[in-house]
């Protein structure tokens, strides 16, 4: 029972970073209709600039709004100086920028500040531990769900509720109709480049918070993870993002638990397998619209 | 209002329009009438500011238009009904309409203007929380010409509203187009459904691969001998039966 639950808050909390960072995926694609690969690197970012502001003697809470700041700015700036020029370009050639980018903006990193491994210094607050049903939680991982859940209920609020987010859908949904009531794109890309770069800010900061150390690709990986989980959910959903987030994180966390001794390396490996799989059977993924289509 | 001079548009290879020029006055209900292909819906994407004129002149009320973004031409009163009814399908028929006032703050002036809408469209009152993708296709024609009216346009261009929908429902669309005039609202109006609009418009121009051939009052080109052979042709007797 303690294994089984210890296993299970694993899988949220891990599921709750790739949600939050497949949701700007997601809104991204369903908005430019192009894959920005260079998302993960917001995560680096993110926590780079926290390590720096803290190392400088920053308060843990200024440090984090200011990180949180820092990092929309370079997701704005990705779109404003990459992205923009080649909107209209083809596919290959955006999924091509996007990993240069990528690249770009860790080997910059890398040569800021080493390729070294670094160790975040949080708060004590935050690792202190209590038991759920013989399972150890740290107040992080409490945080760090409960940040997915009420940054995602934001996001929802935004795009249902709001002036810019009902133009975003709008955007989604036909991008004509919607040059022609007179919205304008770019400051809805640019929404959409902010709200996927705060959730990626969130993301960085809780994931290097928790595992402590980390280096300039740890948004590499993470980024790769969370784009399948938004590919599994369907790409362009915010419930696909969700749920393909907390379905891969238990699919790895489950598949390192149970799998035999010695073959507990290959979780990836099973995992992406049964993504695989899931895809074979529903292309579109779990969430996603099989008439999805893009002018 | 709108005045194009000498406007011609292409796309890579093909010369869509060629050096048209036509005007709509204030009030009118003006139809430019051709076959597929003729040049139409370039001439009125590039109204709207959708695609970029190859040259020429659009004046509206003065100002010229050519390199101004949809955006800056929905703000100086022109909208666009496009081809094919396009709403937001997958948005509420009351979010749609909402959208058509994206540009005005003023959230009185745009309920009045919704207001104005459901008068004219009570079903979409009745449909108000409905997705707007599963209403009927007249429906969809009925949204698109409601959402296109709370962006609080003077000047409307519709093209082809008639396109793919029942006889009865066609009806209904030109009833609307002319209550939308007689309540102030100039109408540039697309149509291959030549005999209604020319009953309903007041002055028509006649399109052939991408030039204006033909001009007049809606009776005068009514009347051409060309005009009932090519585009009127055996129509008459039922279209006629059906308008008085
Ligand atoms: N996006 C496009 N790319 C290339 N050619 C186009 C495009 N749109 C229209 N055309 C061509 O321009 C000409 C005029 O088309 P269009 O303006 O749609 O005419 P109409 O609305 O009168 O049927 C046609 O020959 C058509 O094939
Ligand atoms: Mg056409």
């Amino acid at each position: 029972m303690g294994f089984f639950v210890a296993q299970l808050i694993s899988a949220i909390k891990l599921g709750s970073i790739y949600a939050l960072v497949a949701i700007g995926y997601s809104i991204v694609y369903s908005i430019m209709g192009m894959i920005n690969f260079a998302h993960g690197e917001l995560l680096m970012i993110a926590t780079f600039a926290l390590w720096s502001l803290l190392n400088a003697g920053l308060s843990f809470g200024l440090a984090v709004i200011l990180s949180i700041l820092i990092t929309v700015l370079f997701g704005v700036l990705i779109e404003r100086v990459a992205y923009r020029p080649i909107r209209k370009a083809g596919e290959s050639t955006q999924i091509i920028t996007s990993l240069a980018v990528s690249i770009f903006l860790e080997a910059v990193c890398q040569a800021i500040f080493n390729s070294s491994s670094k160790a975040l210094i949080i708060p004590e607050f935050f690792s202190r531990t209590f038991k759920i049903y013989g399972a150890t939680v740290s107040v992080i991982d409490v945080v760090t769900f409960a940040s997915t859940v009420i940054l995602t209920i934001v996001v929802v609020l935004i795009l249902q509720k709001t002036r810019i987010g009902k133009a975003m859908r709008a955007v989604s949904d036909n991008p004509e109709a919607s040059d022609l009531v007179g919205i304008d794109k770019n400051k809805v890309i640019t929404v959409a480049f902010i709200i996927g770069s705060v959730l990626a800010a969130f993301a960085g900061i809780l994931y290097s918070g928790k595992y402590t150390s980390f280096s300039n690709d740890m948004g590499f990986m993470l980024g790769v993870k969370a784009f399948i989980a938004a590919v599994l959910g369907g790409l362009g959903s915010l419930t696909g993002a969700v749920a393909g987030g907390y379905i891969m994180a238990v699919l790895e966390v489950f598949f390192s638990g149970y799998l035999p001794q010695g073959t507990a390396s290959f979780q990836t490996t099973f995992t992406f397998l049964v993504l695989i799989l899931v895809l074979l059977v529903r292309p579109n993924g779990l969430f996603g619209s099989n008439n999805w289509k893009r002018s | 209002m709108l005045k194009v001079t000498n406007l011609s548009i292409s796309y890579k290879k093909i010369n869509a329009v060629r050096n048209i020029s036509f005007e709509v006055r204030e009030g009118e209900i003006v139809s430019l009438i051709g076959s597929n292909g003729a040049g139409k819906t370039s001439t009125m994407r590039t109204i709207s500011g959708l695609i970029k004129a190859k040259s020429g002149s659009i004046l509206y009320e003065g100002k010229e238009l050519i390199g101004a973004s949809p955006a800056q031409i929905v703000s100086a009163g022109i909208v666009h009904v496009p081809e094919g009814r396009q709403v937001f399908s997958k948005l509420s028929v009351g979010e749609n309409l909402e959208l058509g006032g994206y540009l005005t703050r003023n959230k009185k002036i745009r309920q009045e203007r919704m207001d104005y809408v459901f008068d004219l469209f009570p079903i979409l009152k009745e449909r108000i929380h409905q997705k707007a993708g599963s209403l009927s296709g007249g429906e969809q024609q009925m949204l698109a010409i409601g959402r296109a009216r709370v962006t609080g346009s003077r000047l409307l261009l519709l093209d082809e509203p008639s396109l793919g929908l029942a006889p009865i429902i066609v009806e209904q669309v030109f009833e609307v187009i002319q209550t939308l005039r007689n309540n102030g609202m100039t109408i540039l109006l697309v149509e291959q459904n030549a005999w209604d609009a020319l009953q309903i418009c007041d002055r028509a121009y006649i399109m052939e691969s991408g030039e204006i051939v033909l001009s007049g009052t809606g009776q005068e080109v009514a009347e051409n001998e060309d005009i009932r052979r090519i585009y009127l042709g055996g129509k008459e007797t039922w279209v006629s039966s059906l308008h008085n």
